[in-house]
């Protein structure tokens, strides 16, 4: 490993939460919305990064938990399903 | 959306909704109500507010129905519409209160500092054996304390996951607004559930 690699590690080992250009990137890195260059070069650093990685990955894994686990599990109580059968029977905009 | 609603042939039930079948509102409360309420309740956060978003659902899924072509599938359209009409309820409500503006929470400006979203609720670190089945509750909690134009912006798009465009659409925000605000929900429901993320396998999605 070069010296220069090895000075950009210690580097991102002194950043915990990432490099800031990663974090100024992350959005759109993460959208897909980058240059593809861009997207190659910052690809390239993550991988090379390890607090870079985990700043990632952990946002990315945010998004993802969110849409898996965002909407209430609990079944609809009963009485508002009475309450919506009575209003789909009274209601006139419902003609 | 969720597995059961992919075997789901909602077909005969659109067609009857076409033909202006009320029998067919009910139906649809008995197969995806559930669904529609958990959406309703995460914009609404009570169960009294929660029945008016339903209700008002029911009524825009009958007047639109006419226009449903079946090019998404029918349970994201139902709950793309009690999206919409969660959003419409919190700005009648926000309206009603007289309260302050979607903006007052922070500025979404490019140039402007961006402080960090704190959640009110400090939780405690999990129990690494209870995560599992907590993570879900977790979640759901963190989405619920964002405050509320965050809150708007996660669950159309990482929740429902409505194109960008469609979600400027329905908030009015420019897009580099809701970049900048669905941005720092994201950051600070990382932070909130940061012990949840730890530990687990992350895959690239």
């Amino acid at each position: 490993m070069s010296m220069k690699k090895i000075m950009g590690h210690l580097k991102c080992l002194l950043r915990p939460g990432g490099c800031s250009k990663t974090k100024k990137l992350l959005f759109e890195f993460v959208e897909g919305e980058l240059t593809p260059e861009t997207h190659r070069k910052l690809e390239k650093h993550i991988g090379s990064c390890p607090p870079c990685l985990d700043y990632v990955n952990s946002y990315r894994r945010t998004i993802m938990i969110t849409h898996h686990h965002g909407l209430p599990e609990t079944p609809m109580p009963p009485a508002l399903k009475d309450k919506l059968r009575e209003f789909i029977e009274q209601n006139p905009d419902l003609k | 959306m969720s597995k059961t609603d992919a075997h789901i042939d909602d077909t005969p039930l659109v067609a009857r909704l076409k033909q202006r079948d009320k029998s067919a509102l009910e139906e649809l409360i008995h197969i995806h109500g559930a669904k529609m309420y958990g959406v309703a309740l995460q914009f609404m956060r009570n169960e009294s507010d929660a029945r008016e978003v339903m209700q008002d659902a029911l009524v825009s899924i009958w007047n639109k129905i006419g226009s449903f072509e079946g090019k998404s599938a029918f349970t994201s359209w139902i709950y793309r519409v009690t999206a919409n009409a969660g959003l419409m309820a919190l700005r009648k409500k926000k309206r009603r209160e007289n309260d302050i503006s979607l903006d007052a929470v922070g500025s979404d400006d490019d140039d402007a500092p961006l402080p960090a979203l704190q959640l009110s609720d400090k939780r405690p670190l999990p129990d690494k054996v209870a995560m599992t089945g907590e993570l879900g509750e977790q979640v759901r909690a963190a989405i619920s304390q964002l405050p509320e134009p965050y809150r708007v912006a996660v669950l159309l798009r990482d929740v429902e996951e409505l194109p960008m465009s469609e979600v400027m659409q329905e908030t009015g925000l420019s897009e580099a607004a809701l970049k900048s605000r669905l941005h720092r929900a994201r950051l600070a429901l990382r932070e909130a559930l940061l012990p949840y993320l730890k530990g687990h396998d992350i895959q690239k999605s």
